[in-house]
């Protein structure tokens, strides 16, 4: 008779070949002479960040809490957990997963192994990231009292632990209500929706009382009064009740609260416990966990696919699929074809739509600019209009970086991409218009905004008399006379500011596609997390280096004519200013296409 | 017409492809068919310009694929094994857009009879998510015949599509040859090859193994053996 295999062996073996594979591949890329450089680059930015002095031998000093302060964080935490876990017997669906992967199902469900073996597996498989998600909140959080890290980590394994066990237990038991006949069905959800209700109403009932008779003394009493908060918990309309209910929720909070070594020791026993009886509860309940798993994984894995076409919302409504972002004609340039594409990709809307939208605010805050009548009304108008300049122009920054609907969204579809018939800097070209669009009109719509909430204020001053007061002193550029300049150099410069981003956010997925990968996922993980931060740095300092022509040419023009001009020197200087930035952009915009053509999607993409 | 003579593409240490020579005259289609890792999908993505070769010349439609690149994508449709749809774009979406990559002037017309003939309609505000594989096939299928080309190649065109649709196709392939259009179909599926092939080149390891047209290569392999069994000869599966 054979026997079924211990999971412990499995889960390991997984998991060791997983991580063993994961890390030959991304050392394998090091072999590269780019990726090593990227690399170095890298670990030289994130050693400066953590081993700069100043940082290095510092000891964080941990939080103390006066005594009462433990007690009351202990049970205001056991409350909030056991509120949620009201909120989850009353209304969470039973779907008893396993949360296994298709791979995982495809390989294990058919195998000789018992169902209680599988679902060991399972439960050791989701230690993984229970261990590593209390490994990051310990580092997050640091230490707790007197007590040490590992004892923070330890409390926060088991609460954790405790929190998945009973999600999966609670899914088995309705799982099994669900397999009861219809009427034993309806009057087990019933007492059981009637149980839960009550104890949620009867919680939210003490405490409410409860915090208010503590938080009522007046001044420095009400902080005092604090301390009493468990006495008139005690002595709220259901007695001792309430408390005893939290008595578990106590005990799974009590080792990561505890104070010194000696709490957590003491702690620990009922905590373990606790663990214990969710286990059992979970291990012993026999329910069908098939189906759930199977379609859970199903789930799962398209989620994955829309993440990974970078489309996390809903599809959208049959009466939307009509709307487009504007008509888009047979014949003509091919170029619009790829913007109206990536439009697409962005929204499904019309830019007529959205700009009569931007219209209609324009004038409606220009009416509002224009009506006020109150004292404050200028100054506000004032501050309205630099706000929405100071927006333009962050927006400006970020949307080329967010926004990846260029070829760093395409670059998934290299293999199709490559048979359109258009010559590589042209493709570029047309792959960089829609952000750029998004970004520029967005940018002018915002000055044009800005303007009008000015402009209101002028009209006023003109029509009905009123003075259109001075600016203060330091900040002139508040004036109307001043807006109307800046604004005016936002929107000469904010073009080829867009276009410049737009080539090194490209170009950086062109020639390092495995470290800034292509598609328009935003990859998650730790990994990911320090990768966009190196991005952000790159593309931050080539942006500097590239505006250095530019800060030439318009600082001395700037430095003469502000005496007789004034500022509208500015926008002349934006025009001179933009020009090598233009310059630096479509070499960009060559250097690309060379980039391109070079792209190797086999290799580049594995497809 | 296609016309290939002496392809090499090579992957580090690896040739997947080497001095491989042939033509696809108009109105013939060609069977491409070879064990797997035979450089079949090498080729077609050669021939497709996704991949640059490291040695030969390829022309289609008289154009040089490498100084003509833009030419000679006008006149290619190139379908792969793997459906490739933008996912935020409708089947309409998906013809509009590809209308004006090609300026195809009737358009609207062109794509209503291709909808049909692929039984795509009613299908047209779908997005690739709510289609089948097959559907999807389908999809690729007619953005690719919608500006007509003169050179068409497919990869697994049957994969995922049900018997009644493998019909269509068959039939499709077989109209738009009749048409005068040179045709590479590349399966695994060798009754098809049998069934809608004019010629057929099996490839193994990279090199031509066997070109001809079925008569001629049965000649060859000294009887009437099928297909099946010469593939198996002169590749030398079991």
């Amino acid at each position: 008779m054979s026997v079924s295999p211990s999971p412990l062996p499995l889960v390991f073996f997984t998991a060791k070949r997983m991580l063993r594979n994961a890390s030959r591949r991304k050392l394998g890329r090091l072999r590269e002479p780019r990726y090593m450089i990227g690399f170095l680059v890298g670990a030289a930015y994130f050693a400066m960040l953590f081993m700069r002095p100043g940082r290095a031998g510092r000891t964080p000093t941990p939080p103390r809490f006066p005594g009462h302060m433990n007690e009351i964080l202990l049970v205001a935490g056991a409350a909030a957990l056991a509120a949620a876990a009201l909120l989850t017997w009353l209304f969470r669906k039973g779907e008893p997963s396993l949360g296994l992967s298709e791979a995982e199902i495809q390989f294990l469900f058919p195998a000789p192994i018992s169902r209680r073996a599988l679902l060991h597996y399972a439960l050791l498989k989701a230690q993984f990231p229970v261990l590593l998600s209390a490994f990051i909140l310990t580092i997050v959080s640091g230490r707790r009292g007197n007590g040490a890290a590992i004892l923070t980590g330890l409390g926060l394994w088991l609460l954790l632990t405790a929190v998945h066990f009973h999600n999966l237990a609670l899914a088995f038991t309705k799982a099994r209500w669900n397999e009861l006949p219809p009427a034993s069905r309806r009057a087990t959800k019933i007492v059981a929706f009637a149980v839960a209700g009550s104890a949620l109403g009867m919680l939210v009932v003490t405490f409410g009382a409860g915090v208010l008779a503590a938080a009522s003394g007046p001044g420095k009493e009400r902080f005092a009064s604090l301390g009493g908060l468990v006495a008139a918990l005690q002595s709220g309309p259901f007695g001792p009740a309430p408390l005893a209910l939290l008595a578990p929720f106590r005990w799974i909070l009590a080792p990561l609260l505890a104070p010194t070594a000696r709490a957590f020791s003491l702690a620990l026993p009922p905590a373990l416990g606790l663990v214990g009886v969710l286990y059992a509860c979970v291990a012993l309940t026999a329910v069908r966990f098939e189906e759930a798993t199977l379609s859970q994984a199903s789930r799962r894995a398209a989620l994955r696919a829309r993440r990974g076409a970078g489309r996390l919302e809903a599809l959208p409504s049959e009466k939307r699929r009509g709307t487009v972002p504007f008509a888009l004609a047979p014949r003509g340039r091919p170029e619009l074809a790829i913007v109206w594409k990536n439009l697409l990709a962005w929204n499904r809307t019309s830019l007529r739509r959205q700009a009569a939208i931007v219209a209609s605010l324009a004038a409606a805050l220009f009416s509002a600019s224009a009506l006020l009548a109150t004292p404050s009304a200028d100054a506000a108008a004032a501050i309205g209009s630099a706000a929405c300049l100071a927006l333009t122009a962050l927006l400006a920054l970020v949307t080329p970086l967010g926004f990846r609907i260029d070829l760093r969204g395409d670059l998934e579809y290299a293999t199709l991409l490559r048979t359109w018939p258009l010559a590589a800097e042209r493709l570029v070209l047309a792959e960089l218009g829609a952000p750029a669009a998004v970004a520029v009109l967005y940018g002018w719509g915002g000055i044009a905004i800005a303007l009008a909430i000015a402009a209101g204020r002028v009209v006023r001053a003109a029509f009905l008399g009123a003075a259109v007061p001075p600016p203060p002193a330091s900040a002139p550029f508040l004036r109307f006379e001043a807006l109307v300049p800046v604004a005016l150099t936002v929107a000469v410069f904010l073009p080829s500011l867009v276009a410049l981003a737009l080539v090194v956010q490209n170009a950086s997925v062109l020639a390092f596609p495995a470290w800034f990968p292509a598609g328009r996922k935003r990859a998650v993980g730790l990994e990911q997390s320090g990768l966009r931060m190196l991005s952000f740095f790159g593309t931050s300092l080539v942006l500097a280096l590239a505006l250095v022509p530019a800060a030439l040419l318009a600082g001395p023009l700037i430095f003469f004519t502000f005496r007789p001009l004034g500022f509208w020197s500015l926008p002349i200087a934006a025009v001179f200013a933009a020009l090598p930035v233009l310059a630096e952009a479509a070499g960009g915009v060559f250097l690309l296409a060379r980039l391109f053509e070079r792209f190797d999607p086999a290799r580049d993409l594995g497809s | 017409m296609i016309e290939v003579e002496g392809l090499v593409k090579a992957y580090q240490s690896v040739t997947a492809v080497d001095g491989l020579s042939f033509r696809v005259a108009r109105g013939e289609v060609l069977g491409l068919v070879g064990p797997n890792g035979a450089g079949k999908t090498t080729t077609l993505r050669c021939l497709a310009g996704i991949l640059p070769p490291n040695a030969g010349k390829i022309r289609l439609g008289g154009f040089d694929l490498i100084t003509q690149p833009v030419e000679s994508r006008h006149c290619l449709a190139f379908m792969p094994d793997e459906p490739r749809l933008f996912e935020y774009l409708t089947v309409e979406d998906h013809l509009a857009f590809t209308a004006r990559m090609y300026g195809v002037a009737d358009a609207a017309a062109r794509a209503r009879v291709l909808l049909d003939e692929l039984e795509l309609a009613g299908k047209e505000r779908a997005l690739p998510a709510e289609l089948s594989r097959g559907m999807k096939q389908k999809l690729v299928v007619a953005c690719g015949l919608l500006h007509d080309p003169e050179v068409l190649i497919f990869d697994e065109p049957l994969t995922g599509i049900d018997p009644g649709g493998i019909r269509k196709m068959k039939q499709t392939i077989v109209r738009r040859a009749a048409a005068g259009a040179a045709v590479i179909v590349s399966s695994h599926l060798l009754p098809l090859v049998e069934e809608i092939c004019s010629r057929v080149l099996v490839l193994s390891r990279g090199k031509a193994v066997l070109l001809g047209t079925l008569d001629e290569i049965r000649a060859s392999a000294g009887g009437d053996a099928s297909l099946e069994e010469i593939f198996l000869r002169v590749t030398g599966g079991s």
